[in-house]
């Protein structure tokens, strides 16, 4: 027995040790920017700040009361909102807050409006509708831009595609375009409690990341059943997928419309697929949403995003060149 | 297979050390020793099977050799015994030249005489340096009949076996043998088993948690980085000292550790080398197992210090720059184990003239040396060497920031200097309970960041001594 508390007592030392050696040294994680949210099923923290590490890049970020990435110059409730839509891409915590899509365009536009980031990683257009709907008081509203990744999003939206190891996230089901259901995040549990204790420590992405190592060792495949290169290369049935992302759309439309129609919606797309744009494009002409196909925007103005070398995230010249590309599309005025 | 990989952790060590004590329990003690050769070729074997030819034969080769020499009053044969033990260390220098120095030939060939000679990319096979030079020493010790042990199931052990077989410390037939044949050694001593798995969690701590993490840094600044400020080259070559010491001496301890669970005591290979105050001193805590191998037999055997001043200098450079080419196949190397020489000397005529430093001075310019030259080892090109050097000596852009990294290399630079190395805290006479503290706190520790290195990394990282 006393050998026995020696060995958990000596080994709790070693947990509080390697917590701390994970800060102090090239191995550092970060700490989880997410915790649970009843709605969304992860929200990122409020009021909070640290460091997202990666091989090349360790930059700080940081949220404001809402939750958001925080902005550089104060919420001013005479000017009216400009609502950002997205995923990680947009979200940034990679990129200098004051190079974030948000802030930049803050600049580009000479602070004429309140940009709001509500770009989370992990969403697709349906979370996006159900973060509008929860979320987001569009009363003060002008714009909504929606950044959509249609390759990512199309397995984003189906709930099969939500990996064991992922947080909880909200869905949504549609049988048409007008009918749907939203299949809540499930239930806080233990274990999201503890998670989100954990989270605040760098020992938690190491736990998580060895469990998902293990998993995948142990299984001897990947746990997401499709990937994004697939939809590139196979044919797969997407039928369903693209309804859900459809009616996501359409949804979003028909929300903004109902609270203020002088708000204007515009999606911008990113797609390495001919099809894909072709099936988007059909769609939003016949709903008359304005987009714009970012790469052919950019193109056109002898514009590269360019994005890290370790995980493809745009950075933060890419992010400026963003907001200068929504300038110049005329899509704010 | 690597001291610091789950699969030896957790598998092979224990089934090994369980397996080898169950069948001396069973007297069964040729089936102990046969048993401890074969996992030792298993442990060998498992990262590339392709070389275990070479090892075998070059054991057998070695055994026929070192019999045939100590037998030479039966006289069998007509060949002299120092033509014998002459064609066995040329064998030996083949071997181990064919496989490391051919391709290097070959680049200097072409580059004097303007050739376009094709390079062989022998890989190298896993420590062919360690278990020749080791070889080489029986041969020796053979020759001057001070080996007593001519079985070969003896024999095999002596070379293969495994906590000593890939990087050391090099093992002396005569200080090897004897353990092996004693009887009390052949039973489980709960003593040695607390004391080893102590020691092999000191090195494993040492390997994973303190040299992978400077591994990082000094990567960066050789490898990654193209322009060094002054501040980031002295971190890069700071990180590199800290890397090869904590790496080497730990993969030292983890043997050390491995070994007396066997109840076999291998020799200490490091005593604290940057606390020297000299760089002859330094050599007698460096890798002091090679620094006794080079002594006896090249040093020793080339005339020492017994043929005059001159000539004792000259083998002390040829001593030197032998043991710069051994640790590889490079001008760098070359000229590290130049400079090293070259810094005997300079303290060998010091002494003569009587001439003293305050002990703080002495210390702060042989750490200087001795870092300064670790660039030349550690570089892979000449560029990547004279570049980091230049950035170390370049004062115009200092800006220093005071933060947690270096803190840590304070830290760990107070702990070199004040601090007991491994073979002192072993020393030390822990409360049991204590000693099963600390044992649980490094090995979990080090099992963490075992983890974490290979999630991140996606391998376990090797040790530096293996490339040698």
């Amino acid at each position: 027995m006393k050998n026995f508390t020696i060995i958990v007592i000596s080994s709790l030392l070693a947990l509080i040790f390697f917590e701390f050696f994970l800060k102090n040294s090239p191995f550092e994680y970060g700490i989880s920017a997410a915790e649970y949210d009843k709605e969304i099923g992860m929200w990122h923290k409020k009021n909070f700040e640290n460091y997202i590490v990666e091989a090349c890049y360790k930059t700080k970020y940081s949220y404001n009361e809402l939750g958001l990435p925080s902005n550089i110059d104060p919420y001013d409730p005479n000017k009216k909102d400009v609502i950002i839509l997205g995923d990680s891409f947009i979200e940034a915590r990679m990129v200098k807050n004051e190079n974030i899509i948000h802030n930049s365009s803050a600049k580009e536009f000479n602070y004429k409006y309140n940009f709001m980031n509500y770009g989370l990683f992990g969403s697709g257009p349906t979370q996006q509708l159900v973060i509008l709907q929860k979320k987001i008081d569009l009363n003060n509203t002008k714009y909504v831009i929606q950044f959509i990744e249609l390759e990512g999003d199309l397995l984003d939206v189906d709930s099969k595609n939500l990996s064991s190891m992922a947080r909880p996230k909200v869905f949504v089901e549609f049988d048409n375009l007008d009918k749907y259901t939203i299949i809540p995040p499930r239930e806080r549990t233990l274990y999201d409690t503890v998670s989100d204790k954990l989270s605040y420590y760098q020992i938690y992405p190491f736990i998580k990341r060895t469990i998902y190592s293990l998993k995948n060792a142990l299984l001897d495949k990947k746990v997401e059943p499709i990937e994004k290169h697939d939809i590139l290369t196979k044919e797969i049935d997407l039928s369903k997928n693209w309804l859900y992302l459809k009616g996501a759309i359409y949804q979003i439309d028909k929300l903004i419309k109902s609270v203020n129609s002088e708000i204007k919606y515009k999606v911008i797309i990113r797609s390495k697929s001919k099809k894909n744009k072709a099936i988007i494009k059909k769609f939003l002409n016949k709903q008359n949403i304005k987009f714009i196909f970012l790469d052919e925007v950019a193109e056109s103005m002898n514009i590269k995003l360019e994005g890290f070398s370790c995980d493809n995230h745009w950075n933060d010249k890419a992010h400026q060149d963003v907001a200068k590309i929504i300038k110049n599309t005329g899509f704010i005025l | 297979m690597l001291f610091n990989s789950y699969e030896f952790i957790f598998a092979f060590l224990p089934i090994t050390f369980f397996i080898y004590f169950y069948l001396n329990h069973k007297r069964l003690t040729e089936a102990s020793k046969g048993f401890l050769v074969f996992s030792s070729l298993f442990f060998y074997s498992w990262w590339n099977i392709t070389y275990l030819p070479i090892i075998l034969s070059s054991m057998l080769f070695n055994y026929v050799l070192g019999n045939t020499l100590h037998n030479r009053k039966k006289k069998r044969f007509n060949f002299s015994k120092k033509s014998l033990l002459i064609f066995g260390i040329v064998a030996n220098l083949t071997l181990l030249g064919y496989f490391k120095y051919f391709d290097f030939f070959i680049e200097n060939f072409n580059l004097l005489f303007s050739t376009n000679a094709e390079l062989l990319h022998l890989i190298l096979p896993l420590a062919i340096s360690f278990f020749t030079f080791q070889q080489i020493s029986y041969l020796v010790d053979s020759y001057r009949e001070e080996t007593k042990e001519y079985d070969f199931l003896n024999y095999a052990l002596f070379v293969t076996f495994f906590p000593q077989l890939i990087a050391g410390p090099i093992v002396h037939h005569k200080e090897m043998m004897p353990q092996f044949a004693n009887r009390k050694n052949k039973i489980k001593n709960y003593k040695n088993i607390a004391i080893g798995l102590f020691i092999f969690s000191i090195g494993l701590f040492k390997k994973v948690v303190i040299a992978d993490t400077f591994a990082v840094w000094a990567t960066q600044g050789f490898d990654v980085a193209t322009t060094l400020t002054v501040v980031e080259a002295w971190r890069t070559s700071l990180s590199y000292t800290f890397q090869l010491y904590f790496d080497f001496s730990g993969y030292t301890d983890m043997a050390i550790g491995a070994a007396l669970l066997f109840n076999i005591k291998l020799p200490i290979n490091f005593n604290s080398p940057y606390k020297a105050t000299n760089i002859q001193e330094f050599w007698r805590r460096w890798h002091m197992t090679l620094s006794r191998f080079l002594k006896d037999y090249i040093y020793i055997p080339l005339g020492g210090n017994r043929k005059g001043e001159f000539r004792t200098y000259n083998n002390l450079l040829a001593t030197f720059v032998i043991g710069g080419i051994w640790h590889g196949a490079g001008w760098t190397f070359i000229f590290w184990g130049f400079l090293h020489g070259m810094a005997l000397i300079i303290h060998r005529i010091w002494n003569k003239l009587g001439l003293r430093l305050w002990s703080w001075f002495a210390w702060f310019v042989t750490f200087n040396f001795i870092n300064i030259t670790w660039v030349f080892f550690r570089a892979k090109e000449w560029d990547d060497a004279l570049r980091v050097l230049g950035a170390m000596f370049n004062f115009t852009n200092i800006s220093i920031n005071i933060n947690a990294e270096q803190l840590i290399y304070i830290a760990l630079f107070l702990t070199l200097i004040f601090f007991k190395n491994s073979n002192e805290i072993i020393k030390i006479n822990f409360s049991k309970n204590i000693r099963v503290a600390l044992t649980t706190f490094l090995f979990i520790v080090s099992l963490l960041q075992l983890t974490n290195i290979m999630i991140q990394a996606d391998k376990v990282s090797e040790f530096l001594y293996f490339n040698f």
